[in-house]
């Protein structure tokens, strides 16, 4: 199941905006609700089945901000349409009573498809993270407590005589007696599934890229040696090697096999040797393919496999290069536009790839040299923030916290001045969320472990970042998090008062109690706030899955061959680690 | 291969091959590792290879596992004398009909007939039938017992699965094993004798200290840890002597009473142990070792535990020359392993094995027999040839 993020920025009637009063009375009317939210009285939003978080929060005006604006932030299930149809059609009155005050908002008694399309009409996040991503709130609400279900059962079978595979065969048997419905796993997306950062999947990649070298090795040595080969001497080359190690092999097979066996069992463990000294024999028959083709080859031949290969690596690089250069500045669409272009160009005018690659690196390095010149400048003269704390900010932005395990944040900052800060940000945004989407899908954002759903979003009409986190924990722990992570210097280094950043990614945040009292300063107080699972942290989802993921994978019978490798590659199995990991390490 | 462990084990204890693979040669670290059974256990190296149900091998090692190994050390010293007794009687009633054999298999004429004897009389079974077995191709019914003891047992003390198809067959024969076992215990069951292991294992069950499924799994755990490595260790150990013999060493004490001959086991075993190397598997990353030889062990590692290393170490005083009177017994050699997985019936298989030691030395002009290559069927000795010189 896709996750969506949906954020709803709308002006604030003037009536309310005018009025000091009447901004308040609405502030005070919202903090209510997310009170009663919190405390458990108000129960409307647990009704809609797909809605991980939902908060509200009001953009204030200030001399460098214009305008009020109330934002209705949104993490579900599905899509954003069918989501919002829902809504409307089911929680229409709580919808009503969060955005009436809103500029444009339907009239109580019109229909709903203009609610809709009013909150279709939504701000886009220039990035998203999502910390538990395809995992649906039914999902995460069935697997909850399944740890403890699995300690509690591998209790039971402590005190019993039984092997560590049988207990667990156990576990897996008595869970799913509880919990049919835990049989069926949801599969993740493929790009989390395939995510090299996962070292189950490296393992993976790593036995398919041998068995796929194999593969190749054993086509190239074998297959085409053979048909290619002119003289029977050369064929005869081609097969002695597996020939002569096959027969040997199967010799030292049936003298190794067990003695003493009926004639019925010893044919049969025979002809396992036989089977077993043909599969050695398959291993090296490249070889004498190979020392065929090494001494076929002419030199001539040799230097232009040499020189293509050198050639298709180089056209390879050009294109990486320039498609991060393009995507840095233009977006997705962009490079892959220009990836295809180039692509056909190098393919046409193959010659052209020397001086293609050497002109891309050369225009990538000056572009960096400026733009790390201009960049040093800017920062050298920026201001950085260093204010008294505001009490009563203070108060009313930390009223939500420490109150369940998750915390929710939003800040606004101000952007810097100049075109460049602004383009360099959404740079910046555009790598964060392409990198969230690709690589940090493992429930973590480089570093940080604890983040649900968060987004950047540079709202309409207002020269600001507006970023906001469900996430795990306190919000020193948080943001001492965030301190150490480069990306966060890149993203807020733009904004102004930022502790000051070098060459955008170093010191910056690494100034931690500066940076922790400006993100304080910055924040917005989320007055509404709404968590599905307020006690559940990404990790406890994320070992949940994989429990669930484990008690539907087979435990792994050590068989050997490349049968058995390939049958691992295709459907991972549990092997002792993993078991030790699961029944110990739990 | 002792050369080559001793060569590695001067230039480190303890060395960590491509962060997967871990060789532990020193004295100190092997037990060292031995005795953190929780850190590195068996893992795969045990539970799947116990064929005849969970033993204490491939246990995952909590209450039970304790309750059993501490009532199955205790069946066993009660046992002890009485081993002692039988081991003599058969091993003595052996040698008496190899006297005048100009050449014999040790392992088929002396070492196998006493063990399966000794371990009926023991464990309190009796011989099978031919026909209890449609995969083996024995000649009688006592070699059928050792045939089931051996391919079964050797599963244990082989990669997994076991090569060379003895997978296959053990897992036959374990069946048929089985359905022996199950019928012998079932006539027992009624009158159990105290004297035996089947006896004492009913006793306890019948008190109620032992489940009624638990009693096959451990005898025939019993049998298989303390019949196939008996026979190879008296066949390393006569093997070991015989060679001492041809380097005009001569071993053979002038008394060879039973200090002496136990003294003289341990340090042909300590020449050639049953098991030269032991594996285990470290689950989760961990430290071993301590000085310079610490070092740190990647999880999901395979520990190699070198014996044959570790018997040689510096701590023995010049360990590379053959001394028949060296001290040595069950708890302070390395021959019986360490730690959690010590042989548990180590008394009873020293008592079994300096007995047959007795009787082959006292064999006339034994000195006389020449040593051949020991051949093996998977890891267990099958055939031991020895000729008197013309």
């Amino acid at each position: 199941m896709t996750q969506h993020v949906s954020t709803i920025i709308k002006p604030i009637k003037p009536i309310y905006a005018n009025d000091v009063e009447a901004l308040k009375a609405l502030r005070e009317h919202l903090r209510v609700i997310g009170d009663n939210v919190q405390a458990g009285l108000d129960t409307r939003f647990h009704r809609i089945p797909d809605l991980h978080f939902l908060s509200c929060c009001i953009l204030e005006q200030t001399k460098e901000r214009s305008g009020w604006f109330l934002v209705l932030e949104l993490s579900f299930d599905g899509d954003v349409r069918p989501f919002l149809e829902w809504v409307v059609n089911h929680q229409r009155a709580t919808l009503d009573e969060l955005l009436s005050s809103c500029e444009g908002y339907p009239a109580p008694g019109a229909n709903s498809r203009e609610v809709v399309d009013y909150l279709l009409d939504s701000t886009p996040a220039q990035a998203v993270y999502i910390g538990t991503p395809a995992r649906s709130r039914r999902q995460i609400e069935d697997e909850t407590g399944l740890r403890k279900r699995i300690a509690a059962r591998l209790d039971k079978t402590a005190g019993l005589a039984m092997s560590r595979a049988q207990r667990w065969q156990d576990v897996v048997s008595g869970i799913y007696a509880e919990s049919p419905e835990l049989r069926t796993v949801p599969k993740r997306p493929l790009r989390v599934r395939l995510n090299p950062a996962d070292p189950t999947v490296r393992a993976r990649l790593a036995a398919a890229g041998r068995i796929g070298a194999g593969t190749i090795l054993w086509i190239a040595g074998v297959a085409a040696a053979f048909v290619l080969a002119r003289t029977a001497w050369q064929r005869a080359l081609v097969l002695t090697p597996p020939l002569a190690l096959g027969v040997w092999a199967t010799g030292v097979f049936i003298r190794l096999s067990p003695g003493g066996l009926v004639r019925r069992v010893r044919v049969r463990v025979w002809g396992q040797a036989i089977r077993d000294g043909a599969r050695t024999a398959l291993y090296v028959a490249p070889a004498g393919g190979l020392v065929l083709a090494a001494g076929v080859l002419e030199p001539a031949g040799v230097g232009r496999v040499l020189l293509v290969t050198s050639g298709a690596l180089l056209a390879v690089l050009t294109i990486v290069l320039s498609s991060a250069t393009v995507f840095s500045m233009f977006g997705g669409v962009a490079t892959a536009a220009a990836a295809i272009v180039e692509t056909a160009l190098l393919w046409w005018f193959p010659r052209a790839i020397v001086p293609a690659f050497v002109g891309t690196v050369t225009i990538v390095a000056a572009l960096l040299f400026v733009f790390a010149w201009r960049i040093r400048r800017l920062e050298a003269n920026s201001k950085v923030w260093d204010e008294q704390d505001s009490l009563n900010h203070l108060r009313a932005v930390t009223r939500r916290e420490y109150q369940q395990l998750q915390t929710h944040l939003a800040s606004e900052t101000d952007i810097a001045r100049g075109t460049l800060r602004m383009r360099t940000l959404c740079s910046v945004l555009r790598w964060v969320n392409g990198l969230s989407w690709l690589i940090f899908n493992q429930g973590h954002l480089d570093k940080i472990t604890s983040i649900h759903f968060a987004r950047f979003i540079v709202p309409p009409g207002r020269r600001t970042l507006l970023f906001l986190s469900n996430y795990d924990g306190r919000f020193e722990d948080y943001l001492g998090a965030f301190s150490t992570v480069t990306g966060v210097t890149a993203v807020w280094g733009n904004t102004a008062g930022f502790p000051r950043p070098f060459l955008l990614v170093f010191d910056g945040a690494r100034a931690e109690n500066h940076f922790k009292r400006y993100a304080r300063a910055s924040q917005v107080e989320s007055l509404v706030w709404f968590s599905a699972y307020p006690n559940l942290s990404v990790a406890e989802i994320d070992r949940a899955t994989y429990l669930r993921e484990a008690l539907a994978q087979p435990i792994d019978r050590h068989g050997a061959g490349v049968i058995a490798a390939v049958g691992r590659v295709l459907r991972p199995t549990l092997d002792e680690q993993t078991l030790v990991y699961l029944m110990d390490g739990r | 291969m002792r050369l080559l462990t001793g060569l590695a084990r001067r230039i480190a204890a303890i060395q960590v091959v491509k962060h997967k693979h871990v060789f532990v040669l020193g004295a100190d670290e092997v037990r060292e590792t031995l005795v953190r059974g929780s850190d590195f256990e068996l893992g795969p190296f045990g539970g799947p290879k116990m064929l005849m149900g969970p033993f204490l091998l491939g246990m995952d090692p909590r209450a039970q596992y304790e309750r059993e190994r501490d009532l199955l050390r205790q069946i066993l010293e009660l046992l002890l004398s009485h081993v002692t007794a039988i081991a003599g009687e058969e091993s003595a009633r052996q040698a008496a009909t190899l006297v005048d054999r100009r050449s014999l298999d040790v392992v088929n004429d002396f070492a196998e007939p006493i063990v399966r004897r000794v371990a009926c009389r023991f464990f309190g079974i009796g011989f099978p039938q031919v026909a209890d077995t449609r995969v083996l191709a024995p000649a009688n019914g006592e070699e059928l017992l050792s045939q089931w003891v051996r391919k079964v047992g050797s599963v244990i003390a082989t990669t997994s699965p076991a090569p060379f198809g003895l997978q296959r067959v053990a897992e036959s024969c374990a069946g048929e094993f089985r359905a022996y076992l199950e019928r012998e215990i079932q006539q027992r069951a009624g009158c159990p004798d105290p004297k035996t292991v089947l006896g004492q294992l009913l006793c306890h069950m019948h008190a109620g200290e032992l489940a009624q499924e638990r009693v096959l799994p451990n005898l025939a755990g019993l049998m298989l840890a303390g019949s196939t490595p008996l026979v190879k260790s008296i066949t390393h150990a006569i093997d070991q002597i015989l060679r001492q013999i041809r380097r005009r060493a001569d071993p053979i004490p002038a008394v060879l009473d039973d200090p002496a001959a136990k003294r003289l086991l341990f340090e042909a075993l300590r020449f050639n142990p049953t098991f030269p190397v032991v594996i285990r598997y470290c689950p989760f990353a961990k430290l071993l070792g301590g000085g310079q030889s610490r070092r740190d062990i990647p999880d999901g590692a395979s520990l190699y535990v070198a014996l044959i290393s570790a018997l040689f170490d510096a701590e023995i005083g010049d360990a590379d020359v053959f001394v028949a009177g060296r001290p040595a017994d069950e708890d302070s050699s390395l021959v019986f392993g360490w730690g959690q997985h010590h042989c548990l019936g180590r008394y009873v298989a020293t008592a079994e094995l300096v007995a047959m030691l007795r009787a082959f030395l006292g064999l006339p002009r034994v000195k006389e027999f020449k040593p051949s290559r020991i051949r093996y069927d998977g890891p267990a000795a099958a055939r031991f040839v020895i000729r008197r010189r013309a």
